[in-house]
């Protein structure tokens, strides 16, 4: 029995990794076409990450003389492993997280760090002084939006916690079972939103992307921490890039928009499974056409300075904001 | 604690500059502390050139200095043979000079406005400026037949004239720009990030602009009030009554940082478009050359000596052009081209003192530098290990050979 | 840097009186003056200077230029005459004062081959850096106070001795003439 179970984890678990790959680069495209319309042009085909990646597996991989070779060859490894462990932790729908027992939200947000560090490290070892730049970028861009999003995720918890959800604060299912927007009062409404806004502000940071592109800045640092990167290692960073900005959308689907489509309309079963499987994607995609794209193609890029001081004072301002509220929410 | 620097090269090849240039830069940590400039990756010989070609001739070559201000190089050129030969131009043909000459400026300025956005990675603007861009071009083909190098200009005048089916085409584009380009006038004075990545980065200081020999829409962020369209009217800028624009004008100080080169040629854009409506309502009747037949310019130039100096306020500064002709050569005895880009180079280390890393190609591009155009020998690396130059034979034998080699026996 | 007051002058002086300044300073240099006409009338719309001057006589030439106004620097021009190398050097005055009132100075100083030295201007204009750095590569003039030694147009590897735009024996010789066509 208690083989099976493992069994079936370990088959459900791969099952459920490839998905996400292959949903990361399927919305890498969609996210290059809409970015292409908004700039009024065209843009390259939908399966143009594919492309990419099935082109760079089959290159040779590059490894700089002066580079520390196993760390630079291991990085992009670790970075993808980490982002492809992040979804066995997800809740999907109304399916319960694979491993959903074994970890929760804290694992999930030191799976993302645990992943820039990777990077970071990456670039570090690859000794270009370019990548180097990029590198304690990325490592500053980290520990500036680390706060916000830490707030954010320990007054979810809280709120789990003290309005008496049924299950683990700190676990992603008690969320997903019972959406936080129909327990809070006027004030918690406010709150939630402040620490949306906040966790929606986080995700140019984890994703290197518009505002935040700065550790892979090109026209500054010509692609920073990955200028090095070739071949098999660069289809892994690439592959990482789109996970990273499926998971994050992901995260924030899970905490703020668990409303399942299923339960509404009244299937159960394995109607209900399928149908909310398939609708948490659509969330999913919603989320990330939202926060990665239109983000992207609407700013442009600041300094890591101006970055940090953005993170630390009005991201993180916003998220305590959104901590004092539901507070005052649960108190009065 | 002492600081421990580092240093990190931007260029020869960078994705954020369109020419190659290498700026050598001394960082501790972001900051830089130190920079050292070294053009001459793209150093042509032009000036060698012009001395076995005829004026006639150099006018194709000097259109070839640079893509975008062809027509001000030519115009620089025509100005310093028509000065050291005596040749005056018709009134016409001033008039279209002045008029190409500011569908160039709106040209250069939109492209770099674009690129400027590209710097600071904001792309849909960069790409909003390639768009729009395509309009002028279209513009400049309508008239010419040609996009980039347009072969309108000739000693004496030019070779094509308005029509006014040609007029037509410009007023329309003068009614397009005039609703569309406000987007990059929405960029300078309300975009957030824009202010934030540009403002205070990249200063030139009044006095450093003065010292420093600044020109065009970098002085004139510095607040120097110069515009050689104003100050030394040449074609038809004399019956223009052009004002120097300046940001103290507009925004009440000039600070010399990037946000103000930006503002400046935005304005500018606006500027010319003015221009160009006024000439096209006052150009006036006859004809467009002083004389039309080559053959007779040829012979007429062969007989002068002298030497002369072209100057225009091209897109990017003031654009200089000496020309010595020798009684009995058919030749240029020799020739020296300064392009703006030669003039504001030199301010590139006083504006990276202090920056960020991450300021410096915005800082090169602010100057809306044209590599090509400052420097004026192809030398190729034959890249295993010692540097060999290729003769253009050897060359081509060399590309032959790797022909035959791809083809099928 | 040497220690003067950085502005431009606002109220100008016409070609004429600039010519009898500098003709009563400087007894011994030629002064040609161009009319450069333009417009729909063909009026003079501005005024170029070419004055010629003895080396002896450069600095203080650039003396009295800079009593009139902080000279603006354009660029530098030059060719090998024979024994001589010619240099142009190009000055705007009154560029910012007044419409069509900017005055084109060109002073053309014949450097004599057996001494090939001018005195830098980089300490009074640093803007000339690039021009005396060009000159020094491609024609052999040393201009003595200019730090910058390097090359700045020609390639690392390029023999120092060979200077392209001189006409004699230290010029381009035609085997290498043969990869600019």
């Amino acid at each position: 029995m208690m083989i099976l179970t493992i069994l079936l984890k370990l088959v459900a678990g791969s099952a459920l990794m490839l998905l996400a790959l292959l949903l990361a680069l399927l919305f890498d495209g969609v996210d290059r076409i809409i970015n292409a319309r908004m700039q009024r042009r065209w843009g390259p085909p939908l399966f143009q990450p594919f492309y990419d990646i099935l082109k760079l597996l089959g290159k040779e991989n590059i490894v700089p003389r002066r580079a520390i070779a196993w760390i630079f060859n291991s990085a992009p490894w670790m970075a993808l492993a980490s982002m492809l462990v992040v979804f066995l932790y997800m809740p999907v729908g109304s399916l319960p997280a694979i491993l959903g027992g074994e970890g929760d939200l804290v694992l999930i947000l030191y799976m993302l760090g645990f992943c820039g560090v990777c990077m970071a490290l990456g670039g570090f070892a690859s000794s270009n002084p370019i990548a180097n730049v990029g590198a304690q970028r990325e490592m500053i861009l980290m520990m500036s939006y680390e706060l916000p999003l830490a707030v954010v995720a320990s007054t979810m918890a809280w709120v789990a916690y003290r309005y008496g959800l049924p299950g683990e604060a700190w676990n992603l299912e008690t969320f997903v079972a019972n959406p936080v927007w129909n327990v809070v009062g006027k004030a918690g409404i406010l709150g939630l939103l402040c620490l949306l806004f906040a966790m929606v502000l986080v995700v140019p940071g984890e994703t290197g992307k518009g505002l935040m592109d700065i550790p892979e800045a090109k026209t500054e640092i010509l692609e920073g921490l990955i200028i090095e990167y070739s071949g098999v290692n660069l289809a892994m960073l690439k592959l990482t890039f789109a996970l990273r900005a499926l998971a994050i959308s992901a995260i924030i689907t899970v905490l703020f928009f668990p409303l399942s489509l299923g339960k509404l309309i009244g299937f159960s079963g394995c109607f209900l499974y399928a149908l909310d499987f398939l609708w948490f994607w659509v969330k999913v995609f919603v989320v990330l056409i939202v926060v990665v794209t239109f983000m992207r193609s609407s700013l442009g890029r600041l300094k890591i300075g101006q970055a940090s001081h953005f993170y630390w004072i009005n991201v993180a301002g916003l998220s305590i904001a959104g901590m004092l509220l539901l507070s005052i929410d649960r108190i009065f | 604690m002492s600081a421990k620097t580092y240093t990190v090269p931007i260029g020869p090849v960078h994705v954020g500059l369109k020419e190659p240039i290498t700026a050598w830069l001394d960082l501790d940590g972001e900051k830089i502390v130190g920079a050292r400039v070294r053009p001459g990756a793209i150093h042509r010989g032009i000036e060698m050139m012009g001395r076995e070609r005829n004026p006639i001739q150099v006018i194709y070559l000097a259109e070839r200095i640079c893509g975008i201000c062809s027509f001000s190089h030519i115009t620089a050129f025509l100005r310093a043979v028509e000065d050291a030969a005596q040749i005056q131009v018709p009134a016409r043909g001033q008039y279209i000079r002045s008029l190409v000459l500011e569908l160039e400026r709106v040209h250069s300025h939109i492209l770099w406005a674009g690129v400027a956005c590209y710097s600071i990675g904001f792309d849909s603007a960069f790409q909003l400026g390639m768009l729009m861009r395509e309009r002028v071009m279209d513009v400049l083909e309508a008239y010419t037949g040609n996009r980039v190098n347009y072969g309108v200009g000739t000693v004496g005048g030019v070779r094509w004239d308005i029509t006014p089916e040609v007029d037509a085409v410009i007023r329309d584009m003068i009614r397009y720009y005039r609703s569309e380009f406000s987007a990059f006038y929405d960029i300078v004075t309300q975009d957030p990030i824009a202010k934030a990545r540009m403002r205070d980065v990249g200063v030139l200081s009044y006095e450093d602009a003065i010292r420093l020999c600044a020109l065009g829409p970098t002085a004139r962020a510095s607040g120097v009030r110069c515009d050689l369209r104003w100050s030394a009217p040449y074609e038809a800028y004399g019956d223009l009554d052009v004002k120097p624009v300046v940001p103290q004008d507009y925004v009440g100080e000039a600070r010399g940082d990037v946000f103000d080169r930006f503002l400046v040629r935005v304005l500018e854009v606006y500027q010319s478009l003015d221009l160009m409506e006024k000439i096209l309502d006052g150009l006036p009747e006859g004809d467009i050359v002083f004389e039309k037949s080559v053959v007779k310019v040829l012979s007429l130039l062969k007989k002068a000596e002298g030497t002369g100096w072209g100057i225009i306020e091209a897109p990017r500064g003031d654009d200089s052009r000496v020309v010595h002709l020798t009684s009995g050569n058919e030749n240029l005895t020799w020739w020296k081209v300064r392009a703006p880009t030669y003039a504001n180079a030199v301010s590139w280390p006083v504006m990276f003192m202090g920056n960020e890393l991450a300021d410096a190609p915005l800082i090169i591009n602010s100057i809306d530098p044209c590599i090509s155009c400052m420097e004026r020998m192809l030398v190729t690396n034959a890249g295993t290990g010692g540097e060999q130059i290729m003769t253009r034979e050897q060359l081509l034998d060399l590309s032959r050979e790797k022909t035959r080699r791809l083809m099928p026996a | 840097m040497m220690n003067r007051s950085i502005d431009y002058v606002k109220e100008p002086l016409s070609s004429e009186a600039v010519i009898a300044r500098l003709e009563e300073r400087l007894p011994d240099i030629r002064i040609q003056r161009r009319d450069r006409v333009g417009g729909r009338d063909n009026s003079v719309q501005y005024v170029d200077l070419w004055i010629q001057v003895e080396k002896g006589r450069f600095l203080q030439t650039i003396e009295e230029l800079f009593r009139l106004d902080f000279p603006h620097f354009h660029v530098m021009s030059g060719d090998d005459v024979g024994d001589d190398v010619l240099l142009n050097y190009h000055f705007s005055l009154f560029r910012v004062s007044e419409h069509g009132k900017r005055l084109g100075v060109s002073v053309c100083v014949l450097v004599p081959k057996s001494d090939l030295h001018m005195p830098s201007l980089f300490d009074r204009i640093p803007g000339i850096e690039y021009s005396e750095r060009e000159m020094r590569e491609m024609l052999g003039v040393e201009f003595e106070g200019l730090p910058m030694k390097g090359f700045i147009f020609l390639p690392e590897n390029w023999d120092e001795n060979v200077k392209p735009w001189r006409r004699d024996k230290d010029g381009l010789n035609p085997d290498m003439m043969r990869d600019l066509s």
